[in-house]
């Protein structure tokens, strides 16, 4: 038994056409759209601060340097205790939801699957409606219980349409798991809706929650969701190339080499505790998951292993731009951020989609 | 006497509770074209996807190089053995480049990032199938034959000592049926590299096959040299079909015959 080697010489020229790779003015167009929308987010909102001003003040906190941003002690605590801290948990969750999204429509081969689809929003709900009728403690920041009930809620979600489904013993297919999650996620929601209606005068408070929002972000917040982030984008990231390869089908990314049971365990753990540690502290922020990689796919073409990394920094910034909408249009009260998402998101969806090479699923 | 490449014995397997194969031994000698033939819902695929090790048999052993192959991992079997399925999933508009690469994923490291040598290899295989130049064509806007011969470069780059064609030649028309099998042929010469097929088509798999096995309900009717196999008594019972089975200058014809009606 020997390897197989040809009888034709190697050739000396290169390739004609190399493979599929994340060309380096993708990534500065996607990053400089993130960095641009964190600004506009830092400098946008009741009181105006000039882009110099920001800089500044941002450099100011940079250790080892001590610059005078020229701005006000408020304006100092504008930019630095609440503008930045709710832009930068707005990158975080749009580029975690986009990401996730990304890799569980990879991992299903199915452009319509999104984060939440295994459950996670309908666990999250109810976990949350369950902490706010029941009125589980009421601290604040890290002490406050909903975001912990709506993790562990959609754990819960998660964990039995992985048991439900047979992914544990390794015996389901990806379209049981999908259907698992459909079922889970049906009674998930008809125990939150049995809530909710038996406890109408919170109905406002569940549903603000329903629809997201980062108001009331601080640093507690990113440092808390900081950790998941780069854990479960950091797994996703690795599988992105074994992703393209099951892009033929189980059978066949078997015969090539790839394990597809235990590939999609890895893939669907990682992208499900970024979900649901995303929705955990910002509420169901829904759509991004799916037009951002279908955005970015339409762009570049459908491999993963460029998929994913484009569409966490164009989530990041997209997430951003919604909430500074969510938060200007009627200001001073803010509209829910999963309405904008949708409501910006869908239109720009569609005309992207009529003005592209259609036809091409995932 | 070496082990050959491929020897499956007493292979037995249920699917939903129907039996498909029933003590099946499939011997390729390493080197050599054996085809499994047998009318439709034989078992032939079935056998391939054991071998392959995409599905698990009841009873039975497969072994690679005398090695048993249940106890390779998913990515040492993929370096042993390539599979050109029978009707490819070819993911969306994907260029033939990175299509062929995917037959390099059992070869790279962990990250699955492919270094210059798996390059070269794409590009000398795709010599191999005459696609020299077609690296940035979309391979769902080629036609059938040419797609063919990229499956067919995808499981080649995987260089692998066995090679698995589950009806390669379905869904093309004569000249390009010739040309699949040529390509497979002249490389199998080239290299020494063991295949394995399966196939509809008697007179193909006689002029191309070292060895054929013919599987009639999960059973091993007959097998050996095509000319011990193709032979119009066991074939008519076989594929229970009116047939004529003639030779000329050393090959073997299989026609069919219309039933003459009373």
């Amino acid at each position: 038994m020997q390897p197989l080697s040809s009888s034709l010489p190697p050739r000396p020229e290169a390739l004609s056409v190399g493979p599929v790779r994340l060309k380096p003015s993708w990534v500065i167009a996607a990053l400089i759209f993130a960095v641009g929308a964190a600004m506009c987010g830092v400098m946008v909102g009741a009181v105006s601060i000039g882009p110099g001003g920001v800089i500044l003040e941002l450099l100011d906190h940079v250790p080892g340097v001590d610059i005078d941003s020229g701005l006000s002690a408020t304006r100092q605590a504008i930019v630095w205790d609440i503008r930045l801290p709710r832009v930068i948990l707005g990158l975080m969750v749009g580029a975690m939801l986009a990401t996730s999204g990304a890799a569980y429509q990879g991992v299903f081969r199915n452009p319509l699957a999104d984060p939440f689809l295994l459950g996670i929003a309908a666990g999250a709900g109810l976990g949350a409606t369950m902490s706010i009728v029941l009125g589980v403690g009421d601290g604040v920041g890290l002490a406050d219980p909903v975001p912990i009930m709506a993790f562990m809620g959609a754990g819960l979600a998660v964990g039995l349409t992985l048991l439900v489904s047979g992914s544990i013993s390794g015996k389901g297919t990806s379209s049981t798991l999908l259907l698992a999650g459909v079922a889970v996620a049906a009674f998930f929601t008809a125990l939150q809706t049995y809530v909710q209606s038996r406890e109408v005068e919170q109905l406002r408070e569940v549903y603000s929650w329903l629809l997201g929002r980062l108001s009331g972000a601080s640093w507690d917040e990113v440092s808390l969701l900081l950790p998941y982030l780069v854990v479960s984008v950091g797994v996703m990231f690795w599988s992105r190339r074994a992703l393209d390869v099951l892009a033929v089908g189980e059978d066949e990314a078997r015969t090539l080499g790839i394990d597809p049971a235990r590939l999609r365990w890895v893939v669907v753990l990682a992208a499900s505790l970024a979900a649901a540690s995303a929705v955990a502290v910002t509420g169901l922020i829904g759509f991004v998951g799916i037009i951002v990689p279908h955005v970015v796919r339409l762009m570049v073409g459908p491999s993963n292993r460029v998929v994913m990394p484009l569409s966490f920094f164009v989530g990041a910034g997209f997430l951003v731009l919604a909430d500074l909408v969510a938060r200007t249009v009627q200001s001073p009260a803010e509209l829910p951020i999963g309405v904008v998402t949708a409501f910006f998101g869908a239109p720009f969806f569609l005309l992207v989609l009529r003005t592209r090479d259609v036809g091409t699923g995932v | 006497m070496t082990a050959p490449a491929v020897s499956a014995t007493n292979l037995t397997i249920q699917l939903g509770g129907a039996p498909i194969l029933r003590g099946v031994d499939v011997i390729a000698p390493t080197g050599g074209w054996t085809t499994i033939i047998g009318p439709n819902g034989a078992g032939k695929t079935t056998a391939l996807r054991i071998i392959g090790g995409l599905a698990q048999p009841a009873a039975g052993t497969v072994e690679l190089f005398g090695e048993d192959a249940q106890t390779l991992g998913v990515r040492a079997r993929a370096r042993l053995v390539a599979s050109m399925p029978q009707n490819p999933v070819i993911p969306p508009r994907i260029r033939v480049v990175d299509y062929v690469l995917l037959g390099r994923t059992a070869h790279l490291g962990t990250a699955l990032r492919p270094g210059p040598a798996d390059l070269a290899v794409v590009e000398e295989t795709m010599v191999q199938v005459d696609l020299e130049g077609f690296g940035g064509r979309r391979v769902d806007e080629l036609s059938g034959g040419e797609r063919q011969r990229v499956v067919v470069a995808r499981s080649l780059a995987q260089q692998a000592p066995v090679l698995l064609l589950d009806e390669p030649t379905t869904a093309l028309d004569i000249g390009h049926q010739q040309e699949v099998l040529e390509t497979v042929d002249r490389i199998r010469v080239e290299t020494g590299v063991t295949v394995l097929a399966t196939s509809h088509d008697l007179a193909l798999a006689g002029q191309y096959s070292h060895h054929l096995i013919l599987l009639v309900d999960g059973l091993v009717r007959a097998k050996g040299s095509a000319h011990e196999v193709l032979r119009q008594d066991v074939l008519s019972e076989a594929y229970n079909a009116d047939l004529e089975v003639s030779h000329e200058d050393g090959e073997i014809f299989v026609v069919p015959r219309r039933r003459k009606r009373p």
